[in-house]
């Protein structure tokens, strides 16, 4: 007798056929005819999910608007102490680069310092003081260029100004700018503004730059200002420039 | 036939209902087969039947009038039938543990006997879920295990040995019957 394996035996249903029973398609067709309900419901659940949208929208936006009111105005305070963290830390630099120099050059700083304190102080009660400061670095060439500008409202307003620069540098290449006591006093005495400069250089090929003429040049106009520059150079080839108003 | 099939297809896509009749009547009877050898019983296979063929004809426009249109139907029926028992077997979980002592055993060769149609189809649908749509899908469909697994999310040796124990049930019947007629 021949023999075969299962899958053979089956093969021979592989492409069996029925008839399915007539009720089928009249349920395939009502079937067919369901989808527009659907896509109806789809629009109706569609529009009704818009207009939960259009009320939820606003007042999510209204709350949001709240939140970042708060928000903005802890970063106006976050801001501020930013700022106040800032000047803290300018005057500390300061402190640090004064304990870095030699003591001749602290006691004059210490000097300059104070007398800068004290002509700020008869600045301020003039109110017509704005101090603005700019310390360039120097150059390889230990040259030292400074720059001081006044702002133009001051200049309309023709009042007096002081500006002080100073620059302290430690090291090979040691420069420094000081306003000198005697020249304070003058000021003082005149109560006008002055702005001084003095540069200590020391080591070898020193050489200064000052940039006041056109500070110098406002004050003329001004007619109230005196600038004195002092200049002390020690040490090899020294120079020394100084232009004074008076 | 074949210009004939097109315009029946064209006009399903229009949702003309003639079309759709005309495609029905011309594959009903293949896809019903289908249905009745991968459920286990008539109930099912209807609703599968019904349920694909709503499908088929939601998903006409994307027939590109390219290969077989009766693969392109039974394509869409097969992955009906495995989306039910997927769905099956996740309500009634069958744990088969892959057995390669009882699993691989030489299959022996039985003698012919006329079985009629009817009688096959019945010793299928008595296998469990998961046999019966290996058996099915690798002997009819002439899918690799491979592929089953990928579509029953089972592995390939989990197809393999489905696959063996369906073999091994339906051998018993068949020579239960051989038994009976020569008693």
């Amino acid at each position: 007798m021949k023999k075969q394996k299962i899958e053979d035996i089956f093969s021979s249903i592989e492409n069996f056929s029925s008839v399915p029973p007539p009720e089928l398609w009249t349920k395939i067709e009502e079937e067919l005819n369901k989808p527009k309900k659907k896509k109806r419901a789809i629009l109706w659940w569609s529009a009704a999910a818009c207009l939960l949208l259009g009320l939820l929208l606003p007042t999510a936006l209204h709350f949001n608007s709240d939140s970042s009111i708060e928000t903005i105005n802890n970063g106006s305070i976050e801001k501020s102490i930013a700022v106040d963290e800032n000047k803290r830390n300018l005057d500390n630099n300061k402190a640090i680069s004064n304990a870095e120099n030699s003591p001749e050059e602290e006691s004059d700083i210490v000097k300059s310092l104070s007398l800068e304190k004290i002509a700020n102080q008869s600045n301020n009660s003039q109110n017509d003081k704005t101090h603005r400061t700019k310390i360039t670095p120097f150059n390889s060439n230990n040259i030292v260029n400074s720059s001081i500008s006044y702002p133009k409202s001051n200049k309309n307003e023709k009042t007096n100004h002081t500006v002080a620069e100073k620059t302290f540098i430690t090291g090979r290449q040691h420069s420094f700018n000081s306003s000198d006591n005697k020249v304070l006093q003058s000021e003082k005495r005149n109560q006008n503004q002055t702005v001084a400069e003095k540069t200590f250089i020391t080591g070898n090929q020193h050489s200064f730059n000052s940039s006041d003429n056109k500070v110098l040049q406002s004050e003329k106009r001004n007619q109230n200002q005196t600038v004195a520059e002092k200049t002390f150079i020690t040490g090899n080839q020294h120079s020394f420039n100084s232009s004074d108003n008076k | 036939m074949k210009d004939d099939l097109d315009i029946y297809i064209k006009q399903c896509i229009q949702n003309d209902r003639t079309g759709q009749l005309k495609i029905y009547q011309l594959f009903s009877p293949v896809l019903y087969g289908i249905c009745l050898k991968y459920m286990k019983n008539e109930d099912d296979a209807k609703d599968v039947f019904q349920e694909a063929f709503i499908i088929v004809f939601q998903k006409i426009h994307q027939y590109k009038f390219e290969g077989s249109f009766e693969g392109w139907l039974k394509r869409i029926f097969i992955n009906k039938l495995i989306e039910t028992l997927n769905k099956k077997k996740k309500e009634s979980f069958f744990l088969d543990v892959f057995d390669p002592d009882t699993d691989f055993i030489e299959e022996e060769e039985l003698e012919i006997i006329p079985i009629a149609q009817e009688k096959l189809l019945e010793y299928i649908r008595e296998l469990p879920d998961q046999y019966r749509m290996v058996f099915n899908l690798y002997v009819f469909e002439k899918m690799k295990h491979r592929e089953i697994a990928e579509k029953l999310k089972i592995s390939e040796g989990t197809s393999k040995s489905n696959l063996n124990r369906a073999k091994r049930i339906l051998q018993k019947r068949i020579l239960s019957i051989k038994n009976f007629k020569t008693a």
